[in-house]
């Protein structure tokens, strides 16, 4: 525990350094959170197109699907600024893991500290917080103090899951030395996330609920909330997402353990 | 003409050495598109059809216009900043090829990999697997090729004049960013313009990039014959120039920016 939390001081110590040399080049950091908001308001321009052409979607209208829209942005912006964690064969391949290594520091906080990418935090995961209450004021949703309870909780479990997907697809550069397909489909969530999981076949709920969690981050909350029709599998999975998000963790972090202790250098 | 043929020769040779890295994707690749097929099946519900395609062929138009996505491969943006950071771009200055082409025979090398190693195994999963329609005729199909052919050199024109931000800026990351972010909206490579507010389609209409994408896999689809096909054709080799042309330009104006700062 304690190494944890002299890890989180050197990480945050040198996410700043990281934030002040960027702030060396000011204009070109706004510039680069400036246009990361519009990427993610990408999706939700499709998915306000289709409303209007098509209507409802099975039951989600327009402001339902922002919210869920909002549920994953949250945890993405802020994932995404341990982005370097997913692409650890980079380090492998160039040796920077062996410097890690060298180091009486733990190798994951020297990896995702290796590049922050600060900038989606207040490009991706503030703007998400301000769609989420946008659709909220829309929807007039009337918000007890469980219900922000359950939403807190709800996003914190969410991001806990995709940083734990994340530090996953890293350790299984240790095992490929070349990243996996989870990388792919992690760098596309919105694609497929941005819609109600009971649009897909019954597998693909299955395994987007049992195998790649990505319905616990964001559907199973945002269902809670509308209920726009039965809930796929049962109805209190939505209380899951805060412990599944522990688990997730900790499950990666074993993996990760496991794949650094199997590396063996790439030879160069 | 032969040294561009060795360029390209030897960028498609390089990527057959990393072919592991497209089938490590290819799962997720193949998810996409049953996540795609099932999304436009939960749209159109009972409808006969919308925009004037039918289910089918929407989502043949998604599939095959995924297949085009997975297959164009254009990081042109970071190649560009580390050669003006690194230096490296005044070795590229003494080069005997001018670097726009020399550029265009490497990339068109890996995208000629891509097209026989990416786009003809996702095409054929596309329609044996997923059932898609197939083009109308043999010579629709060589169109479609011939009109991608054409789309890869508008988007490489495209990029390459985005990518020559680096002479004005310290991390052209935001530009990157920003350069997908529009061909994704504009091109028809997700939502078809059609399905676009009139407003919005209008504006789409007058740039190029539906010329990556929709035009295409419109083409795929028996939906441009004709006239209307020989005229996108053109179109599409005109912006291709004119945004070649310009790429030029602005390199002319990017080399003096490099000589002010010295080697």
């Amino acid at each position: 525990m304690a190494s944890a939390v002299r890890s989180a001081r050197l990480y945050g110590l040198l996410l700043l350094a990281d934030v002040r040399s960027r702030m060396q080049y000011r204009a070109n950091y706004i510039l680069l959170m400036i246009t990361i908001l519009p990427t993610q308001l990408l999706t939700l321009a499709f998915v306000w197109m289709l409303v209007q052409r098509f209507g409802r979607i099975n039951g989600w209208g327009f402001w339902e699907l922002a919210f869920l829209n909002g549920l994953i942005r949250v945890p993405q912006g802020i994932g995404y600024v341990f982005r370097s964690v997913m692409f650890v064969e980079n380090y492998i391949l160039a040796g920077t893991l062996d410097k890690f290594l060298l180091r009486p520091r733990d190798v994951l906080c020297q990896t995702i500290a290796e590049r922050c990418n600060f900038a989606s935090f207040f490009g991706e995961a503030v703007p998400g917080l301000a769609i989420l209450a946008a659709s909220a004021h829309q929807l007039r949703l009337a918000f007890g103090a469980l219900d922000v309870l359950y939403l807190a909780a709800a996003l914190a479990g969410g991001t806990m899951i995709y940083l734990g997907l994340m530090v996953a697809q890293g350790a299984a550069c240790f095992f490929t030395l070349r990243g996996s397909a989870l990388r792919t489909f992690m760098l596309t969530t919105q694609e497929y996330t941005s819609y109600p999981l009971t649009i897909y076949h019954p597998l693909l709920q299955l395994l987007l609920t049992f195998v790649l969690p990505f319905a616990f981050i964001n559907f199973y909350p945002a269902h809670h909330f509308f209920r726009p029709g039965p809930a796929p599998f049962a109805p209190w999975l939505a209380y899951l997402t805060p412990a599944l998000g522990a688990a997730v963790m900790y499950g990666a972090w074993r993996l990760w353990r496991a794949g650094l202790a199997r590396y063996q250098g790439a030879g160069s | 003409m032969r040294k561009y043929v060795e360029l390209a020769r030897r960028s498609f040779l390089r990527q057959r050495m990393y072919r592991v890295n497209f089938w490590l994707e290819f799962p997720a690749t193949l998810l996409r598109m049953v996540l795609l097929v099932c999304l436009w099946r939960a749209l159109y519900g009972r409808l006969p059809q919308a925009g004037g395609l039918t289910l089918p062929q929407m989502t043949t138009y998604a599939l095959v216009a995924l297949a085009l996505r997975s297959t164009y491969e254009f990081e042109l943006e970071p190649l560009v900043e580390e050669r003006v950071h690194s230096g490296q771009i005044a070795v590229d200055l003494l080069r005997p090829v001018p670097f726009q082409l020399y550029l265009l025979a490497d990339v068109a090398g890996t995208n000629l990999s891509h097209l026989l190693f990416r786009l003809l195994p996702l095409g054929l999963v596309t329609v044996v697997g997923f059932g898609a329609l197939l083009p109308p005729s043999w010579a629709q199909a060589g169109w479609f090729l011939l009109a991608a052919v054409l789309g890869f050199f508008i988007l490489f024109n495209f990029f390459y004049l985005v990518s020559l931000a680096a002479f004005w800026v310290v991390n052209v990351f935001a530009f990157y960013l920003g350069s997908r972010l529009i061909i994704t909206f504009f091109s028809g490579a997700v939502v078809p313009l059609w399905f676009f507010p009139p407003w919005l389609e209008a504006v789409a209409r007058w740039l190029p990039f539906q010329f990556a994408y929709q035009f295409p896999v419109s083409v795929y689809l028996g939906r441009v014959t004709g006239p209307a096909l020989v005229q996108g054709l053109l179109l599409q080799a005109g912006w291709g120039l004119a945004l070649a042309l310009v790429g030029r330009a602005v390199w002319g104006l990017g080399c003096r920016k490099v000589v002010l700062h010295g080697g």
